[in-house]
């Protein structure tokens, strides 16, 4: 069936319904025919005789029971909700059987990355105080934690199981969320942030894999809205400056290029801040200037977009400038 | 360890119209975008307002299909199910949301007819114990004479003057409103809908050539 069919029938009907003189209805007819409208009333005027839709309750009901709702999360949390919402949707989508192919992440498959969300969160948890049987040691890095919870589950890697596993650490996570300060300061696998600090990075490498699943599944899975992509892009920033003086230079030697970069990162969600750049942390006003698509920095931070492929303006000095560029994506993990 | 990345945000995201003349290139509408971004991410708001703004249309077309108004009511509340638990289904790059739930909903009538159609060739003794409702649902033949008008539809419009039928093709198929598609086409507000109606005046007498007319 042609995915026209609708229209060409909904026109046939309007023509077939309008009077026979040459005075076509107003175009107010028309329009109300057509589907622009935000709300649409009930029925199609010009097409008498519709019925009318069931109650909403019913639908929602009906909905729920076929894609259950993001358990409740504090509003610092929103770009987490938002994340695991498009993971369990990718889930939903992807062929169980696809989900044994490699994944971009070392030697894991697509579901293993599953597995690995199922450990980070339950780690996040447990460092918040919730009870847990998975083997989430604290100070683990991503890596360890990971190993440690897929050798624990090695019994039940079958696509159900590993959901399953993955929805219980979601809900034992919101739930630990639900009862701590957001600013309150913790450390999980070596790093100390805040607790909304540390759910913004669980949504970063949540909608990061679910990405990674989609594109392994050839599923297309559209970018985060801006209230989930800023916060990310935010985070990134911050780290990426924080970095400065502590670490040596992406591409070359500590004693590589410093300065401070403007920091431009276009489209929704986007921002504008200054980054410090290489060691030591160097003082004074921005010598760079870099403009970029707030979802490519973010692929870029997650080292799913090669330098080489990222469409970036840079102006002033342009070693600074691609100094950043180079460091940005020794943030990424697993 | 790096995967093939290409943006999908702003990279061809323009779909083309139907027709045989020059293609017409258009962004999908931004609110289509923002609910399809919303379902995806399990957003519950977002499904109440797709539904408050296409329940009407989805059981409208169901109806058309089915004539039966529960029946109808049946079909549109499986396809917000499974627009809510299937949303990566829909691509906004290959048309509006409004145009893909009315075909969700008349592919799942049609499925229904068909079900019922083979639910009649049952034996006797079987279909006479579950025939209660059958005389409402529509004979094979309909479903054929839709398709029909379809097609001729689909004739009539590609045989427009080429400005009637890029203006009938952004309206109908693209749902865009009058001022957008002066917009679109660079013409006053007035100029669209004189075409509209030129246009809607020589289908209507296209229609009644071919036994359609009203």
């Amino acid at each position: 069936m042609a995915d026209d069919d609708y229209e060409s029938m909904l026109l046939a009907a309007y023509v077939q319904a309008t009077p026979a003189s040459d005075d076509l209805p107003d175009i107010a007819e028309l329009a109300r025919l057509l589907p622009r409208s935000p709300v649409r009333p009930p029925g199609l005027p010009g097409l008498p005789g519709l019925p009318g839709p069931p109650p909403l309750d019913g639908v929602l009901a009906a909905a729920r029971a076929g894609r259950r709702p993001i358990p409740v999360l504090p509003t610092f949390a929103t770009p987490f909700a938002a994340a695991v919402g498009m993971f369990d949707t990718v889930l939903t989508g992807v062929d169980p059987a696809r989900l044994d192919r490699p994944s971009p992440v070392l030697d894991w498959t697509l579901g293993d990355l599953v597995t690995h969300l199922t450990a980070e969160y339950a780690q996040l948890a447990a460092v918040l105080g919730a009870p847990t049987d998975l083997p989430v040691a604290p100070a683990a890095d991503p890596e360890s934690v990971t190993r440690a919870v897929l050798d624990w589950t090695a019994a039940e890697t079958g696509p159900a199981d590993r959901r399953r596993r993955w929805w219980d650490s979601v809900e034992l996570l919101a739930a630990a969320l639900r009862e701590r300060d957001r600013l309150g300061l913790v450390d999980v696998a070596g790093r100390r942030m805040s607790v909304a600090g540390h759910v913004v990075a669980r949504a970063f490498e949540t909608w990061i894999h679910a990405r990674d699943i989609a594109l392994g599944a050839d599923l297309r899975l559209p970018d985060p809205a801006a209230d989930v992509i800023g916060p990310m892009a935010d985070l990134a920033t911050r780290v990426l400056d924080g970095l400065a003086g502590t670490v040596p230079s992406g591409s070359s030697s500590p004693a590589g290029p410093a300065g401070t970069v403007a920091l431009t990162l276009t489209g929704p969600g986007g921002l504008s801040t200054l980054v410090r750049v290489g060691s030591p942390a160097p003082p004074g006003p921005p010598v760079a200037a870099v403009s970029v698509d707030v979802v490519a920095f973010c692929l870029l931070v997650a080292d799913r977009l090669p330098r080489a492929d990222l469409d970036v303006a840079v102006a002033g000095d342009t070693d600074v400038a691609e100094e950043l560029l180079a460091l940005a994506p020794m943030l990424s993990g697993p | 360890m790096h995967a093939t990345i290409v943006p999908l945000r702003g990279v061809g995201a323009g779909v083309t119209v139907m027709g045989e003349g020059p293609a017409v290139a258009i962004a999908p509408p931004d609110q289509d975008v923002d609910w399809h971004l919303r379902l995806v991410a399990g957003d519950e708001a977002a499904l109440t307002e797709v539904y408050g703004a296409f329940a009407a249309l989805v059981t409208g077309v169901a109806f058309r299909v089915l004539g039966d108004r529960d029946l109808a009511r049946d079909v549109t509340q499986e396809v917000f199910v499974q627009v809510w638990r299937s949303p990566l289904a829909y691509d906004p790059d290959r048309g509006s949301l409004r145009a893909w739930l009315a075909l969700l909903a008349h592919r799942r009538a049609v499925d229904w007819v068909r079900r019922e159609e083979r639910r009649r060739r049952l034996p006797a003794a079987a279909a006479a114990a579950t025939a209660d409702g059958a005389e409402q649902a529509p004979a094979a033949d309909e479903i054929v004479e839709k398709a029909e008008t379809v097609d001729r539809v689909r004739h009539g419009v590609r045989n427009l003057p080429e400005s009637l039928r890029v203006a009938v093709e952004l309206a109908f198929y693209r749902g865009l409103t009058y001022r957008q598609i002066a917009v679109e086409l660079g013409i006053p507000e007035g100029t669209a809908k004189s075409r509209m109606r030129a246009a809607l005046r020589r289908l209507a007498r296209c229609l009644a050539d071919e036994g359609l007319g009203r």
